[in-house]
């Protein structure tokens, strides 16, 4: 009974959100499908890659989803994943993860974020990091091991997706409105590509994005 | 004195000569300018423990060595209204094994020549800062590299091979590795600020002054230990 009433209770949570003690409506969302127009080499050769969104005409940053708490390990002295996307304002755990006595120091000097989580040891040790202040590419670090890398991408809203080995995405429950698609890969061999695309409520936008120029 | 004690202080000498010996010479010495010698370094995080204290058995993971570190590009900046240095022709080139440096570095607006020293045929560029277009197995051609800062470089016949054009704000730029001096000639007497960058390590740079015929030196440490804890 508890369970049900809890669900309940989370039902009428998506549908209202509740304002200055007003209750407002939930936004109308839809969904965006699409793909990279590429050939399958240039796919192949792009690395990551992912497309997000941002709200068109000096809408507010950021979304309006909850943060996210994800976890990047370390393990055999190396970040895995070595590859993540996140939204603005989610939180990464980086947790030691090695078998045996290992310490790793994780920092990054990007632009987008600037950390230094010190040296910390195996069993699973953990120390997070918000993203909060930025969106954009940040390269990840270990002071002592060489080859310990990892890229994490800041997108500016929850509405990201990776794209699959046949170029293509679904971007889920986006609220109804204008966007900007962007695509981002992390090989650098292409140019990044920028669409203005509307979602409608509870329909699909299918766009197909233009992909695989040099300059 | 012992002969361990001599080895020692043999080994310590050339070591300390090693340091000192300019290996890259940018620009040409003449009356009234004068030269800046820079050497940068880089340091481990405080607390980190050297690294002949890790386990360097064969399988245990590769480690940084802050005294070896290849790909420093070092940069001159003068103070503003202050004459800029003539900016230097840098070569990249595509030998059979891949880029001969992993890093290039160039001034903002000057010239790259791009060679293909290999045996096939190679188009070369970097997304938003260089094309070289398809080139000839003994070709080469000048490139402007624009957007300032570091730029992946790609070969679209060769996959695997990369490098790093590194677009220096403003001129002389050097491309050295930790612990190596550069020595930077031709420099109008004036203030300068001293950028170094590595693309594993936060940026550092100084403030420096010239004076007519003589030589300055100047030390920079790349560390991450200035970052947020």
């Amino acid at each position: 009974m508890r369970a049900l009433l809890l669900a309940g209770a989370a039902s009428v949570a998506s549908l209202f959100a509740v304002g200055a003690g007003v209750l407002r409506a939930a936004p109308a969302r839809g969904a965006v499908s699409g793909r990279l127009d590429a050939p399958e080499r240039t796919l192949a050769r792009a690395g990551n890659a992912i497309v997000f969104l941002e709200p068109r005409g000096g809408g507010k940053a950021g979304s309006a989803e909850a943060p996210r708490k994800h976890v990047v390990r370390q393990r055999d002295a190396k970040f895995v994943p070595s590859f993540l996307v996140i939204a603005r304002g989610d939180t990464v755990a980086f947790t030691n993860d090695e078998v045996e006595a290992l310490e790793h120091n994780v920092y990054s000097f990007s632009e987008v974020k600037k950390f230094d989580l010190g040296l910390f040891g195996s069993n699973g040790e953990t120390r997070d990091v918000t993203f909060d202040s930025a969106a954009g590419e940040v390269s990840i670090f270990c002071s002592v091991h060489k080859f310990m890398e990892a890229t994490i991408y800041v997108a500016p809203t929850a509405y990201h997706a990776r794209v699959d080995a046949a170029g293509k995405f679904t971007l889920s429950d986006v609220p109804a409105g204008e966007w900007t698609l962007r695509t981002w890969h992390s090989s650098k061999r292409y140019a990044d590509e920028v669409l203005a695309i509307t979602v409608k409520e509870d329909a699909t936008a299918t766009v197909t994005v233009p992909f695989g120029r040099r300059q | 004195m012992s002969r361990r004690g001599l080895y020692a202080v043999a080994i310590g000498s050339a070591a300390a000569l090693l340091a000192c010996t300019p290996a890259r010479q940018v620009g040409e010495r003449a009356p009234g300018t004068g030269v800046l010698a820079v050497t940068v370094r880089a340091r481990a995080r405080e607390g980190v423990r050297r690294p002949s204290d890790y386990d360097a058995s064969p399988g245990a993971p590769a480690r940084l060595d802050y005294d070896r570190l290849d790909g420093v590009v070092t940069w001159v900046e003068p103070a503003a209204g202050a004459p800029s240095a003539p900016r230097d022709r840098h070569v990249l080139r595509l030998g059979p094994a891949g880029f001969e440096a992993s890093v290039a570095a160039v001034a903002s607006g000057a010239r790259l020549v791009v060679e293909n020293a290999s045996a096939a045929p190679a188009t070369i560029y970097a997304v938003r800062c260089f094309d070289a277009g398809t080139l000839a197995p003994g070709a080469s051609v000048e490139v402007t590299p624009r957007g300032a800062g570091a730029h992946d470089v790609l070969v679209d016949e060769r996959e695997e091979v990369r490098a790093t054009v590194f677009v220096a704000p403003t001129a002389p730029c050097v491309v050295t590795r930790t612990r190596e001096t550069a020595e930077l000639a031709g420099l109008a007497p004036g203030s300068y600020t001293v950028h170094a960058w590595h693309r594993r390590l936060p940026p550092a740079e100084t403030t420096v002054r010239i004076e007519p015929d003589r030589r300055t030196t100047v030390e920079l440490i790349l560390t991450v230990n200035g970052l947020p804890r």
